[in-house]
């Protein structure tokens, strides 16, 4: 049995497990279930590193992604998607301060596919393509996933220009991960 | 008032920038340990299947051949509809061969996954609402989710029902689930019914039904209206052709009912009845469905 980290991989999470910690704690919005969704995702890593060609972080960050909108159902047993959408709070305030506070409530009452994609895309500035790619699903899904989230999000100013999926071409295209 | 892209951008980094500083040794030692613990589930399988093996005969690890039951109605000679990617972690033999693989319209990667990985039940302590096993004369029928990570991190979505011998060192039937993974079954005189309730991870529920002495496998699929997998991308609209390829007679009804589906029902004289859901608004109402054909 080895249990000796494979090479490179210490030194890997030393530089960019913070970085994935941030894209964790954005998905579960707990410390705890942060940490270990990452040592979950880099424990799957860790058994496949001589394998991964390329870009380590992106490899790992669509693991976290795709575990918490998968695996992590069990937690959101019972949770279910509502064409309701609840009242966010803040609507009347005008400060940025509560507008941020209002969408961060809003975004954790969006269903974990629609949250990983809005996190991908608007966080990482991920392209819809790099979202597809690392979601394991199609441009046509995101751009849905995307639209839903913004829609329930009541980012209307830029939806149509943005995410509409009846709109090809994005004006995020020349994006990279 | 209106928000932009821009206020949201400016919401998620700083919430991330308000997260606390991870402790990486503590990333790196949870990682370490998750890995040993890994590989001592599957050092355990191993040592079951060859004490398995042993008790029959000492034979070596080989994946018997077996005669396939009667084949679900519709389309299932199709080949197997894209599915996500998963990885064989050992060297173990295929639970299935190709063929028997392509006659269930099981993709092969599934198939390529030995036993211990690929027959995964549902943890009770987790799920305790259903039975995922039964024993039947035909053999044990159990509903099963491999989950591997794929070549890009991707997670299988899907789920199986297995009538496996009463040793689970076959399979002799598989019906596989993409995207609607079953959460319970119900043995029935003439029929095993599985079924799921959609969560917030997978939104759809489904009810299943196999022919005991045919084999046929009929499915309804209940859509959730808001976020279905089998809707189209680009409209929204739920759409049957989402459904082309599976094996067996495959089914869209309308919108979730407000019946639970997430526990078992009851085979009774009027039917397969499923309990009101108290969590639905107005309290839910019963559904019933023809136990032959589901409708």
């Amino acid at each position: 049995m080895r249990d000796t980290a494979p090479g490179g991989f210490v030194d890997f999470v030393v530089a960019r497990g913070p970085a994935l910690h941030r894209t964790a704690v954005l998905l579960t919005r707990q410390e705890q279930a942060a940490e270990d969704l990452v040592q979950i995702a880099l424990a799957k890593a860790w058994q496949s590193w001589a394998r991964i060609d390329g870009n380590h972080e992106a490899y790992v960050r669509a693991i976290i992604v795709n575990e918490f909108a998968s695996g992590w159902r069990r937690r959101w047993r019972g949770e279910l998607s509502t064409a309701d959408l609840p009242e966010l709070p803040g609507d009347d305030l005008g400060d940025g301060a509560s507008t941020r506070q209002s969408l961060i409530a809003a975004l954790a009452t969006l269903p974990p596919r629609q949250r990983a994609v809005v996190v991908l895309r608007f966080f990482h500035d991920y392209t819809e393509a790099a979202t597809a790619q690392a979601m394991g699903t199609s441009i046509g899904t995101v751009k849905s996933q995307t639209f839903k989230a913004l829609e329930a999000l009541r980012i209307c100013e830029e939806l149509r220009e943005d995410a509409d999926p009846d709109l090809s071409g994005s004006s995020r295209e020349g994006m990279t991960r | 008032m209106t928000r932009t892209l821009d206020d949201l951008r400016g919401a998620l980094h700083a919430e991330a920038d308000a997260a606390a500083y991870p402790d990486v040794d503590v990333l790196v030692s949870g990682a370490r340990r998750r890995v040993a613990e890994a590989r001592r589930r599957r050092l355990a399988v191993l040592g079951a299947v060859t004490a398995a093996v042993m008790v029959v005969g000492g034979v070596a690890i080989t994946r018997p051949t077996h005669q396939a039951l009667p084949q679900p109605a519709g389309t299932g000679a199709t080949a197997p509809a894209p599915s996500p990617t998963v990885t064989p972690t050992d060297s173990l033999p295929a639970s299935q061969s190709a063929a028997d693989a392509r006659s269930y319209g099981i993709d092969f990667a599934v198939a390529a996954l030995p036993m211990g990985v690929r027959v995964q039940q549902l943890d009770p302590a987790i799920w305790p609402v259903g039975t995922s096993q039964a024993s039947t004369p035909e053999g044990l029928w159990l509903v099963s989710r491999p989950t591997e990570t794929g070549a890009n991190g991707e997670l299988v979505e899907y789920g199986e029902l297995l009538l496996l011998t009463p040793d689970r060192s076959q399979i002799l039937s598989a019906y596989p689930f993409r995207g609607v993974p079953p959460q319970w079954l119900l043995v029935t005189q003439d029929a095993i019914y599985c079924g799921r309730q959609g969560d917030g991870g997978l939104p759809d529920s489904m009810v299943c039904r196999v022919d005991r002495s045919t084999g046929a496998l009929i499915v309804v699929v209940f859509p959730n209206t808001v976020d279905s997998a089998f809707s189209d991308p680009q409209t929204g609209v739920v759409e049957s052709q989402a459904l082309d390829g599976r094996p067996g007679s495959w089914r869209l009804a309308g919108s979730l009912p407000p019946a639970d589906l997430q526990h078992v029902p009851q085979l009774t004289a009027d039917g397969l009845v499923f309990a009101r859901d108290p969590n639905q608004a107005g309290g839910g109402k019963a559904l019933r469905l023809d136990p032959v054909t589901l409708k």
